[in-house]
């Protein structure tokens, strides 16, 4: 039997998405911070409570911005500067306790499809979709079925 | 300060979100400012890093460890990650921040079986004062665990902690840990000094 990690002794786990971001501006960092929250709101749902940390940076050759959520009523705090860009990369990551892995990642996923910034993440869409083929639900699916129709 | 030719390692320890970046950034800038060179070590549980950014964007020399925890699945890869940094970076400061989620108590006996020669390694715990009821909760055991091994243990966040809090919390480290908290804000630098002092810094 092998041993377990610590994460697994505490019960937390990890997504972690990348991609571009175009036409980074203020308003594109409020969509994703609205991103960012959305995440947060549901892990709050699902554990009872956030905790742990959602993040995410968008910077411009490994330089830039980091923007950090550990509590909902603090909101999302941000460290350092980007310009406005026309392209930038982004790392979102999330690190929470009593949640489904799949679930966090799919939900990230939609959380920045759908948070108004024009994004390009870098996903495996057949596994995000329950081993689906290609960006389709399988039945059962319903964790977002507010994005896709069937 | 540290003598000229000594290196000094130390692990930051705590939850996820306790304020380990926050703090570690604050220590690299007073080491910087006394003219030394300061390595960073980050560790992240996600696929993807997210606090090298952060950190090389203060200006910071930042290796950063994503997708694995330090004190288990990526040991051996932190092992080799900080004898390159000694090799080829010659600092006289790292500085390790483990994931949230790592126990820093076998980061310290990676760091120690890496055999760097370090004059000092300490471990410096954070505990999230506005939150620690809710960990200790639910995972009361771990966080033991995980602040056990400590040489240093800051109550952090102390701008946004009840003072009601903070006694329960102090009371707690004494008691089941056997461990003084140096209450202080990593954000605002309140009460650093402590903590510098208790580093050698």
């Amino acid at each position: 039997m092998t041993e377990q990690t610590s994460a697994e002794k505490a019960g937390g786990t990890a997504a972690g998405i990348k991609g571009k971001v175009y036409g980074f501006n203020a308003d594109t960092q409020c969509c994703l911070k609205q991103a960012m929250l959305e995440i947060g709101n549901w892990v709050n749902g699902k554990a009872g409570t956030l905790l742990g940390h959602i993040k995410m940076s968008v910077t411009v050759n490994g330089f830039g911005m980091t923007m950090n959520l550990t509590d909902l009523d603090e909101g999302v705090l941000c460290q350092g500067e980007l310009d406005p860009c026309p392209e930038a990369d982004f790392n979102f990551m999330a690190a929470v306790l009593d949640v489904d892995h799949e679930e966090l990642e799919h939900m990230m996923i939609h959380a920045l499809e759908d948070c108004g910034a024009d994004v390009k993440a870098e996903v495996d869409h057949d596994h995000h979709h329950h081993g689906g083929p290609g960006h389709v639900h399988v039945p059962g699916c319903n964790c977002c079925g507010h994005h896709h129709s069937e | 300060m540290p003598l000229s030719d000594a290196m000094y390692v130390y692990i930051l320890g705590g939850f996820l979100g306790a304020g380990k970046t926050t703090l570690l950034m604050k220590i690299a800038s007073r080491y910087i400012a006394s003219g030394k060179k300061v390595s960073v070590l980050v560790n992240e549980m996600g696929e993807i890093g997210v606090d090298g950014a952060t950190i090389r964007s203060g200006g910071y020399n930042a290796v950063e460890l994503p997708d694995g925890c330090i004190c288990c699945t990526l040991a051996t890869t932190m092992i080799e990650a900080l004898q390159d940094i000694k090799n080829d970076f010659r600092p006289d400061v790292i500085l390790i921040e483990p994931t949230g989620l790592a126990l820093p108590g076998k980061v310290r006996e990676s760091v120690e079986s890496a055999q760097l020669g370090e004059d000092l390694l300490m471990n410096i715990g954070v505990v999230d004062g506005p939150r620690f009821e809710v960990f200790l909760a639910k995972r009361g055991d771990f966080l033991k665990e995980q602040l056990g091994c400590s040489d240093i243990l800051v109550l952090n966040k102390m701008d946004v902690t009840k003072p009601e809090e903070a006694v329960r919390i102090s009371e707690w480290a004494k008691s089941e840990l056997g461990k003084d908290v140096i209450p202080v804000s990593a954000r605002n630098g309140t009460n650093l000094e402590k903590v510098f002092a208790g580093m050698r810094a």
